[in-house]
């Protein structure tokens, strides 16, 4: 049975390679074949000090854990997985279950991808002889099976944790304290350049060894040493961990696929006084109820408060007046996908004569409705904390311009920029498929972020010009620019709803439209194929801007800010000191028009993930419905399982 | 307010006024498939029509379009004369819709969704709450108040879905499979009243692959299969002393005898 399941995920490999899913595949796989190779270098070098080499093949070891960790949240659990509620009919067993999906999921672009970067640990091993190298190869499968259990548990748990609000709620901060996590490793970019001269601290490199992550190398090390006890007691760690996770992940399958999907919830009674009962009170209602909703925002006002609170470590307070601006800008970028969310039910607004624009109209307000006064309390009260006086005009204006242009963004990026999900109807109990969209959240910075530059503007006259009366001038354009921004952009979103309805609807029943106005037959289940150059223009685009933008562009900035003398090949460096910054500046502009053609060939010719990129495609089960069927994996499974029983 | 007294407009029965709803060369094709060829229907007022067909004959793409929710390739629709693609607020304020498996807003109780549905048209709250009270007694789901619709069962979303697309008392309604997964006591229920609204001067619209319930409630049909319309008019018209079954599968043909061969090993 095992077999038969990795048979089935091979399968469902192959069939994915094709259109726009084989170019996701080649590019996560050329840039994770970067990194492994990226970290399989790292345990070649050479620095003064001997443990540093260890050290940051540890942290590499760490980012890989993240990044497993992180993986479905950010991208959605893979569309090609196998799940457990396919293969709930078959008479499998729960064991069997288990194994044969783990067995599964370890086939793959992002397993093949790691196990590569894994080979780094034999590497590092090899100069400590034939017993560490030993220890390195018993590893090397214990803490690959370990990133893909953890990432799997995350998966399903997270599945049963977010169907209540406070589910909704713990999750959203234990995603916001990884990326804050993440995002704050930057900050120790120059410590870095120290560190590899003289050491990491003690407590860092402990600290590292003493993750799961770093086990491995903690037994290699100890082998290295003589010092079995704790190279055995490291790999058995590691094997106990495994078997632990694989437990909890058979368990919440098991829970999964007997628990339904929740019936009998008592809906919240949501007493709405003052509001309306159309669009508002809908959303506002939905808003309290749906947790695919509200996960968002507590995500994204835990991830504000961290990234202005985890700077009061170093005792800077600067960040604290800011927490409510950032938690605007984030709550926009990330509860962008309105109308995905709620699915088909567009329908009812469409079939209402002048629905478009009281929907658009009412899902504004209800945004502000959720999201003001928790913007307003936090930037009050970390305004007052921080007891920055001058602070406080300038944290008022821009958050009120925030406001307005965010819940302009939000729908405006709605109606572009769409994700069709499944229906929420049709989401099963794990498969909570939401994800935070890129794209989405890059659309909805590009509209936030400029609409802030009037106020900031004024604002930083009244600075540099001394004029604190200047700033209370800020003040009353903030607001009065946030009301221009929600009523233009919202007005901007309705006309394109009212022009463009259909098209989006048909878009959430079928994946992107296989017409679409004043597009090239674009990609639909496979029926059609963007053109070949078009492909191979957007491949290259993205594999090559990396070069320019970060190896050539970003790296060498930092090297030279930090004064560390490294010319190595960066081209920049090489540079007489005249021409260094406009070289760096070139290259990162190089970068970004690369980054800028490959989105808009990628766009014209739909090679975008469509529907059902964090799942089951999002259209409905009408019977009549002749649009081209997307595969059904529900249906390999009933073909290569039963197909091969009756055999 | 901008429709709700709809009710109260002028019926166009039997008048010589424009038809109900009139599609002229509908196409549309999805890649390569071509779902609807060319379908030309003409919907009398005040008649109750029936659309029936095999499964994937068009009938779900052919009304999405007639309603506004999925643009043709090319040709007409028009309700009472008003073109649904060219005019589409007016031609939506006669218009009642009840589609095939779509979502609703699915985070709101029965009742909620009525007020949404409701407000949403500019209905007044007076309005909104006797008719939903009434609707939602008549179609036996005042006991579900407090469920999420959700919740609700396919039954239950066709009945509220229903009740959402009768509240602004439209002239045209459009219903897509109404009575698949009713159970027999609400499918009763709904006929009933769609007869009730057809006396009363409203013209309907439903698909449907039940021919007794289509033959027994319809007094016009139209058999498509393939994307194209084989018949369509008066009910004794297209049956021509058939029943309608009979007519259908002579119409549509395969013959009804499929299901005779192989499979020797369940049958054994």
């Amino acid at each position: 049975m095992v077999g038969e399941l990795i048979r089935l995920k091979l399968t469902l490999l192959r069939r994915s390679m094709s259109g726009q899913w084989a170019v996701q595949l080649f590019l996560g796989g050329v840039i994770g074949l970067l990194a492994a190779a990226g970290t399989v270098y790292l345990a070649t070098l050479d620095f003064g000090v001997p443990e540093v080499r260890g050290d940051l093949l540890a942290m590499a070891m760490l980012v890989w854990l993240a990044g497993w960790a992180l993986g479905p949240i950010l991208f959605g659990a893979g569309q090609n997985d196998l799940r457990a509620d396919q293969l709930v009919l078959f008479p499998i067993g729960a064991r069997t279950l288990t194994l044969g999906l783990l067995a599964a999921a370890g086939l793959g672009v992002g397993p093949a991808v790691t196990l590569v970067a894994l080979t780094g640990l034999l590497v590092y091993a090899a100069p400590f002889g034939l017993l560490a190298t030993l220890a390195g190869l018993i590893a090397l499968p214990l803490t690959l099976a370990l990133f893909v259990l953890l990432s799997k548990v995350i998966t399903a748990v997270r599945g049963q944790v977010v169907r209540s609000q406070p589910g909704a709620a713990l999750s959203g901060l234990f995603t916001a304290a990884l990326l804050a996590a993440a995002n704050s490793v930057w900050a120790l970019a120059p410590a870095l350049g120290v560190a590899l001269a003289t050491g990491f601290p003690d407590t860092l490199s402990a600290t590292m060894r003493a993750l799961p992550s770093g086990w491995a190398l903690t037994s290699i090390d100890a082998v290295g040493r003589r010092d079995w006890l704790l190279a055995i007691g490291a790999l058995g760690g590691l094997l106990v961990l495994d078997l632990l996770l694989a437990g909890v992940w058979a368990t919440v399958l098991r829970r999964q696929l007997t628990a339904g999907r929740g019936n009998g919830r008592r809906p919240r009674a949501v007493r709405l006084a003052g509001v309306d009962d159309g669009v508002t009170g809908k959303e506002l209602r939905t808003w309290l109820r749906d947790v695919t909703r509200t996960h968002f925002v507590f995500f994204a006002v835990f991830y504000g408060l961290l990234q202005a609170v985890i700077p009061l470590v170093n005792g800077a307070t600067i960040f604290l007046p800011w927490t409510g601006l950032m938690v605007v800008v984030w709550t926009a970028a990330v509860t962008a996908n309105l109308y995905g969310t709620d699915g088909t039910a567009l329908w009812l607004t469409l079939v209402t004569p002048g629905g478009e624009r009281a929907d658009v109209r009412g899902r504004q307000y209800a945004w502000l409705l959720v999201v003001a006064p928790i913007a307003i309390v936090l930037t009050v009260v970390f305004a007052a904390v921080a007891g920055l006086g001058w602070a406080w005009p300038w944290a008022i204006a821009l958050t009120a311009a925030a406001l307005g242009a965010g819940s302009g963004a939000v729908v405006l990026v709605a109606v572009h920029a769409m994700v069709p999900l499944t229906d929420p109807r049709n989401r099963g109990s794990g498969a909570w498929e939401n994800r935070i969209d890129v794209v989405q959240v890059i659309g909805v910075l590009a509209v936030v972020v400029p609409s802030l530059a009037p106020t900031f503007g004024v604002l930083w006259l009244s600075g540099t010009l001394d004029v604190p009366a200047l700033a209370w001038v800020a003040v009353v354009l903030g607001v009065a620019s946030g009301v221009a921004y929600a009523w233009g952009f919202g007005l901007l979103a309705a006309r394109r709803l009212a022009a463009q309805g259909p098209e989006l609807l048909s878009r959430m029943r079928s994946g992107p439209a296989p017409v679409a106005v004043g597009r090239p037959p674009a990609l639909a289940g496979g029926t059609g194929q963007a053109p070949p150059w078009a492909v191979a223009v957007v491949l290259s685009c993205f594999v090559a801007c990396w070069v320019p933008l970060v190896a050539q562009g970003l790296v060498p900035m930092i090297l030279k800010l930090a004064g560390s003398g490294i010319t190595s090949w960066f081209l920049a460096l090489h540079m007489p000191q005249a021409y260094q910054w406009w070289v760096i500046g070139g290259m990162m502009l190089l970068g970004l028009v690369l980054i800028g053609i490959g989105l808009a060939v990628a766009r014209n010719f739909d090679i975008r993930p469509g529907a059902g990129f964090g799942g089951v495609p999002a259209r409905s089960s009408a019977m009549d419905s002749p649009e081209p069927e997307r595969r059904d994996i529900a249906d390999e499974v009933r073909k290569a399982i039963s197909g091969r029983r009756t055999d | 307010m901008r429709q709700a007294n709809a009710a109260e407009d002028v019926r166009h029965r039997g008048d010589g006024g424009p038809p109900a709803l009139e599609i002229v060369g509908l196409r549309k094709r999805f890649g390569e498939k071509v779902a609807v060829d060319d379908v030309a229907l003409t919907v009398p007022a005040g008649s109750f029509f029936g659309v029936v067909g095999p499964n994937g004959a068009g009938k779900t793409t052919s009304l999405m379009m007639a309603v506004g929710l999925l643009r043709p390739d090319a040709g007409t629709v028009r309700v009472f004369g008003v073109d649904v693609w060219a005019d589409p607020v007016r031609a939506k304020t006669m218009l009642g819709v009840l589609p095939d498996s779509l979502a609703l807003p699915e985070r709101l109780t029965g009742p909620e969704l009525l007020r949404f549905a409701g407000r949403i048209r500019g209905m007044d709250h007076a309005t909104i709450e006797s008719r939903a009270t009434e609707l939602l007694a008549v179609l036996e789901l005042d006991d579900a108040g407090g469920t999420l619709v959700i919740d609700y069962s396919t039954g239950m979303r066709k009945k509220i879905g229903l009740a959402a697309a009768l509240l602004h008392r439209p002239q045209l309604l459009v219903l897509d499979e109404p009575l698949e997964a009713v159970d027999p006591i609400s499918a009763a229920t709904i006929k009933t009243i769609l007869r009730r609204f057809v006396e009363a001067g409203g013209s309907v619209v439903f698909s449907s692959h039940v021919m007794p319930v289509v033959e027994q409630t319809c007094d016009h049909v139209a058999v498509v299969s393939g994307g194209r319309v084989l018949a369509s008019g008066p009910t004794a018209e297209v049956t021509g002393g058939e029943t309608l079954e009979e007519r259908f599968v002579g119409l549509v043909g395969g013959g009804g005898s499929g299901g005779r061969e192989g499979l020797s090993w369940l049958a054994n």
